[in-house]
């Protein structure tokens, strides 16, 4: 018998289920919960943290990563300030860590960087680990998920996005030259050994090469939004 | 319809026939000619430096075995000799065989990972040096394969030493060096595809032991022809892109290939920005001197550096390159049966350097204009007549002057002559003073009233082959991709039953379009910086080249800053020489060290091609604007 495919274990809630979800679950007092999120200029930073603050209280522990780029503008850093304060604000011991997404030789080492940071947590003192991708960008929650769901045995792994297409369409990505793998998801991309079999190469590019926002960037709109969507893989993890 | 102009040849054609046909061997002979005759491309380290695509992988990949197993399949082919001679001239092929087995291995992905593991530094060389050895030797053997010879064919030829070395590399027979390398690149694999790589003590033998091919082989035997006959093949590889690598990885693999008891050949490429920014412009201030110190690396004799990019012989390289890149074009249309079918097989043919003049109406402004311009400068009847004659004398190279040269000639003329007279001269009633020092009508002349008409009458200045060569910054992808929406047009024509030929004004509406894109598409690093910069430079040289008495000849295309000065740009303005890195190495701009002129010596920046077509440049060389490093670094800044 083949295991089962990762996501099929995994229970997906969107708009008010979520919200329902939220209080319903992390209201047990025995949760002590983890989150990872992202505190960066990106609106939506915030509102997961907030949600969960509500039921949590002081059972809410937060890993806040602070992506960052060279020459970022003056504003985004604003922005990003602003966004970190009011995430103090709801969970005020939080870790905060400045994560650079380029070496100085402007190589991407975001996810490799983001998967260390969070190895240094001793996630048994957990019962729940909830990854707040809304404001974090794809190479770096890519591999933190992987890692948890390899690494978390006995925890629950929770995934909250804020789905904003205007938001997100607003936001460029710093686009770089070199076309690369996400960390941790290279597959049998690089070995000679066996070369032979054809390869097709999906890749996901940045639309832009403009690192920022427009200037018109909705943020009180994008602020307001509910989280649309969780994927929750409730239970210990199975090989 | 296909154009293979659009597409980078070396990484998309894998036939090898296929790609012969579209290599021309200029660059080879050329750049690596003088060091294959001496041996120095096999004996030592020979690092080849040169901005992206400037034919780098295209020479490494035109030496890997099949490649030239196929050039000597087909060596009765005409359209090959040429290609054979030059590799026969660079030592890669004698009596008619193969003398070296090369293999062409990209640094872009996995290498540069292994500098993120959490182990020491000395360990990380280690597995790196591990990885490429494997590597190279499973491409080696690859090669061979795809050529019909099969890992147990091959006896390993090793340099003596150790026997325990020679052991751990899997022995003398080809199988067994397979199976060896194989077995550590999959253990060295598993630890770069890792999320967290794993701790020193879980690592497996394979990767632990001792592993060390490049010192140990010699040569490969291999079986030649039909009649059991066996050669000895020089191994050689080209690691290609070591931009890729961290830049203290790229000094240690450079000092670990320098040593000189290594015996297989190898080669180093390389773009600019892989060294610091300081040592990239210190290369290219030093330019081709052959043996010449390469940063970080007190060796220096033991390694043969090219760049494809030098700062000397400017006018051969020009000249060399237009060469090139018409062999190229040629060889590339020929692969169109829109074209071979019809017989146009050269783009030279194609591209009409003929301009179309203004129409009469226009004429008659730009006159009217003069007349005006006449008055104001009280110039009088008979000095414009003599004016007029002068320029009438002139013969442009390979063309006669049209009525709207003749008179743009003369507007210019006219405001140098009311420069160089005597300021009361212009206030008596028909006075016509000489002129302090004689007006002299040349192709300066000639090129600033090419440039004053395209920017005030909007008639075609960028055209014919040479400009779209001059145009594409000695870079022959650049140049095949300006090619490229020319050829697209012709097609369109050929396909619609127009005549072929391109009309200059044509010609000059899509280079410059393609120009633009261009510029608006660039996505390197600091590519924001760059633009600023090229942009602030671009602007000034324009404003310049378009004074009326055109002082600076045929328009200025650079800005100098004193040589002594620039020297001290890394300590000065970091920022701008940070900047200044990525934009030689995209070609934005290009550096011109030791320019001598007024008795002084000067530092050029000179704008790329695609740059000076899009502003509106001359791209003739030499004309620049003064300025400072302090002034320079006010144009360092992102206002994208």
């Amino acid at each position: 018998m083949t295991a089962p495919l990762k996501w099929e274990r995994c229970v997906v809630q969107r708009d008010s289920d979520v919200t329902n979800f939220v209080n319903a679950f992390f209201s047990d007092k025995q949760r002590k919960v983890l989150l990872i999120a992202g505190a960066g200029f990106d609106p939506r930073a915030s509102r997961v943290c907030e949600l969960l603050s509500g039921p949590l209280g002081k059972r809410l522990s937060a890993m806040l990563i602070r992506e960052e780029r060279p020459n970022a503008e003056a504003e985004l850093c604003k922005r990003a300030e602003q966004n970190l304060r009011e995430l103090l604000g709801f969970v005020p011991d939080a870790r905060v860590i400045p994560l650079n997404i380029f070496a100085m030789d402007n190589a991407v080492i975001g996810g490799r960087e983001a998967v260390k940071a969070v190895a240094q947590i001793p996630l048994s003192d957990f019962t729940d680990v909830v990854v707040d991708k809304s404001a974090l960008s794809r190479g770096v929650t890519f591999p933190v998920i992987k890692f948890l769901l390899q690494s978390c045995k006995l925890q629950n792994v929770h995934v909250f996005v804020i789905d904003e297409p205007v938001t997100d369409e607003e936001i460029f990505a710093v686009a770089w030259e070199q076309a690369s793998s996400i960390h941790g998801f290279r597959g049998t991309l690089g070995p000679r050994v066996g070369a032979q079999a054809s390869q097709t190469l999906v890749t996901a590019t940045g639309e832009r090469p403009k690192f920022g926002t427009r200037p018109d960037l909705q943020v009180d709109s994008a602020a307001r939004c509910l989280p649309d969507i969780t994927f929750s893989r409730i239970g210990p993890a199975t090989t | 319809m296909d154009n293979p102009f659009e597409r980078r040849a070396t990484e998309q054609v894998r036939n090898e026939e296929a790609f012969l046909a579209l290599i021309s061997p200029d660059p080879i002979s050329t750049y690596l000619g003088k060091y294959g005759a001496s041996g120095q491309l096999y004996d030592r380290l020979v690092i080849i430096l040169g901005t992206p695509s400037s034919g780098k992988t295209t020479m490494a990949k035109l030496f890997e075995y099949p490649m030239v197993a196929a050039l000597l399949r087909n060596s009765a082919s005409q359209s090959h000799r040429a290609l054979l001679t030059a590799l026969a001239e660079c030592g890669c092929i004698g009596d008619g065989r193969p003398t070296v087995v090369a293999a062409r291995l990209s640094l872009e992905s996995d290498y540069r990972e292994i500098w993120e593991f959490p182990y020491t530094e000395d360990f990380r060389d280690g597995l790196l040096k591990a990885l490429l050895q494997a590597r190279t030797v499973l491409a080696w053997f690859r090669h061979l394969q795809r050529t019909g010879i099969s890992g147990a064919d091959v006896e390993i030829l090793t340099t003596g030493g150790s026997h325990a070395a020679t052991e751990a590399i899997g022995g003398t027979s080809g199988d067994k060096l397979v199976s060896r390398a194989q077995e550590v690149e999959s253990e060295i694999y598993r630890i770069v595809g890792a999320l967290i790589p794993p701790s020193p003590d879980e690592l497996g033998k394979a990767v632990t032991e001792a592993y060390r091919p490049f010192d140990v082989v010699d040569r490969l035997i291999v079986p030649f022809g039909g009649n059991g006959k066996r050669i000895e093949l020089r191994p050689l590889v080209a690691f290609d892109d070591a931009h890729a690598l961290h830049p203290t990885q790229f000094r240690n693999l450079s000092r670990w290939l320098v040593r000189r008891e290594l015996r297989v050949a190898r080669w180093v490429m390389t773009r600019f920005d892989v060294l610091p920014a300081d040592e990239a412009i210190g290369v290219i201030l030093a330019g081709n001197k052959g043996e010449v110190e390469l940063p970080g690396i007190t060796t220096a004799r033991e390694i043969t550096q090219i760049t494809l990019q030098s700062a000397q012989d400017r006018r051969e390289q020009r000249s060399q390159f237009r060469r090139m890149a018409k062999d190229m074009a040629n060889r590339y249309l020929s692969q169109m049966p829109e074209f071979s079918t019809r017989k146009l097989v050269s783009l030279d043919a194609l591209l009409p350097n003929e301009p179309e003049h203004l129409t009469a109406s226009k004429v008659a402004d730009l006159r009217a204009k003069l007349d005006a311009m006449q008055n104001r400068l009280r110039i009088t009847d008979d000095r414009r007549r003599r004016l007029q004659a002068d320029v009438d004398d002139y013969k442009p190279t390979g063309g006669g002057l049209g009525e709207d040269d003749r008179l743009a000639m003369l507007a210019i003329l006219m405001h140098r002559y009311a420069k160089r007279i005597p300021q009361t001269g212009l206030f008596q009633e028909n006075s016509d003073p000489e002129p302090a020092r004689p007006l002299a009508v040349d192709g300066s002349v000639f090129e600033a009233a090419r440039l004053q008409l395209f920017h005030s009458y909007d008639r075609a200045y960028y055209f014919g082959i040479d400009d779209l060569c001059d145009a594409s910054s000695e870079n022959a992808e650049q140049f095949l991709r300006l090619a490229a929406i020319l050829v697209d047009a012709i097609a369109t024509r050929l396909i619609r039953g127009r005549p072929a030929s391109l009309r200059s004004g044509e010609q000059n509406q899509l280079l410059r379009e393609r120009a633009g894109s261009f510029i608006r598409d660039w996505n390197f690093p600091h590519f924001d910086y760059v633009r600023t910069l090229v942009e602030l430079i671009a602007n000034r040289c324009l404003s310049v080249s378009l004074e009326p008495n055109a002082w600076i000849g045929a328009g200025a295309n650079a800005y100098g800053v004193p040589q002594q000065e620039f020297e001290g740009i890394n300590e000065a303005a970091p920022d701008l020489s940070r900047t200044l890195k990525y934009a030689v190495a995209y070609n934005a701009i290009t550096l011109v060290p030791q320019y001598e002129c007024k008795n002084k010596l000067w530092c050029l920046l000179e704008l790329g091609g695609i740059p000076k077509v899009h502003y509106g440049l001359t791209l003739k060389r030499g004309g620049f604007i003064e300025g400072t490093l302090d002034e320079l670094k006010t144009y360092n800044r992102n206002t994208g």
